[in-house]
């Protein structure tokens, strides 16, 4: 999952020519976040003595939620046409604000 | 890539999947290591009297352990390595299609064959298929000659910069040796950013550094 969503982001960044527009590129830029991503869990709940099924996997959900707010923003902002992300980034100001 | 050569792949992932890894590196050392890291749910060296468990790089085993604990057994253990020869054979097509950009004729049946080479070498698909670190390895250090490649191109994009360091960090977590490959495509690709005005006469050597 987390793979999709950083390939996702890639793909918003090629779309606003932040980079190359080549499935290769995006697909390598998603390989190196997900292989960084189990690398950074991996450390990080194994320092702690915890590197159990539980908080991996909330570990993992974390960074899909990360991803998927990159991917919120790069699309809310107007900058591609996208209106999904928009509306989602209207949805929390406006539970934000009560 | 060929449709041929998708299929392919498509196959030994279905293979890396269904079947375990009999490998005696895996059984010896790539495995109980995970092993051990569930076990103690950390990642320290431990006591062991095979000290390839503890002296190689880490990164690769990080990968697995993590297929292991979100699967709950070991089915997702071969798949770092598949995943490393799908990523090989892609990368293989757009370093082809960069090598011969300035050639003449159709650049998408170099792409494809390239691909195809790639993905049906006889040791890369046998590898696809256990939970070795070589063809993660090789991902990551293509990874770094390609966006090394982009990022000396366009050197202010900050995007291939922290791709190509993150592969290349990453591919040395996984194989130190990987540095020998890399190194001589870095002092290649970034000749022109070093001031290099002789740079044209490395054009027609780098297509032989890339391969």
């Amino acid at each position: 999952m987390f793979f999709l969503l950083s390939w996702l982001w890639f793909q918003r960044l090629a779309a606003r020519g932040i980079l190359r527009d080549s499935f290769a590129v995006k697909w390598t830029m998603a390989a190196i976040a997900a292989g960084a991503a189990s690398v950074v869990i991996t450390e990080a709940a194994g320092a702690f003595e915890l590197l159990t099924p539980g908080v991996c996997a909330a570990a993992w959900l974390g960074a899909d939620g990360l991803a998927l707010a990159l991917v919120a923003r790069e699309t809310g902002g107007g900058r591609v046409g996208g209106s999904r992300g928009r509306r989602f980034c209207e949805a929390r100001a406006n539970w934000r604000a009560g | 890539m060929t449709w041929a050569g998708i299929g392919f792949l498509l196959a030994l992932g279905v293979f890396s999947v269904a079947m375990p890894t009999t490998v005696w590196d895996a059984q010896t050392f790539h495995l109980p290591r995970v092993m051990h890291w569930l076990q103690a749910r950390d990642v320290e060296a431990y006591a062991t009297n095979i000290p390839r468990q503890i002296e190689y790089p880490p990164g690769v085993e990080m990968m697995i352990a993590q297929g292991m604990l979100l699967a709950g057994n070991d089915r997702a253990a071969n798949l770092p390595q598949w995943f490393g020869l799908l990523t090989c054979a892609i990368l293989a097509g757009f370093l082809a299609r960069k090598l011969y950009v300035e050639g003449a004729g159709r650049s998408g049946t170099r792409e494809a064959a390239a691909g195809d080479v790639v993905a049906t070498m006889p040791g890369a698909a046998a590898q696809s298929m256990s939970s070795l670190c070589d063809l993660v390895a090789t991902m990551w250090t293509m990874a770094a000659v390609a966006l090394g490649w982009l990022w000396f191109a366009d050197t202010r994009n900050r995007f291939y910069g922290a791709g190509c360091a993150a592969a290349v960090a990453l591919a040395i977590g996984a194989k130190v040796t990987t540095a020998l490959y890399a190194a001589p495509c870095f002092c290649c690709w970034g000749r022109p950013c070093c001031g290099g005005g002789r740079f044209a006469r490395f054009l027609k050597w780098r297509r032989w550094v890339g391969i």
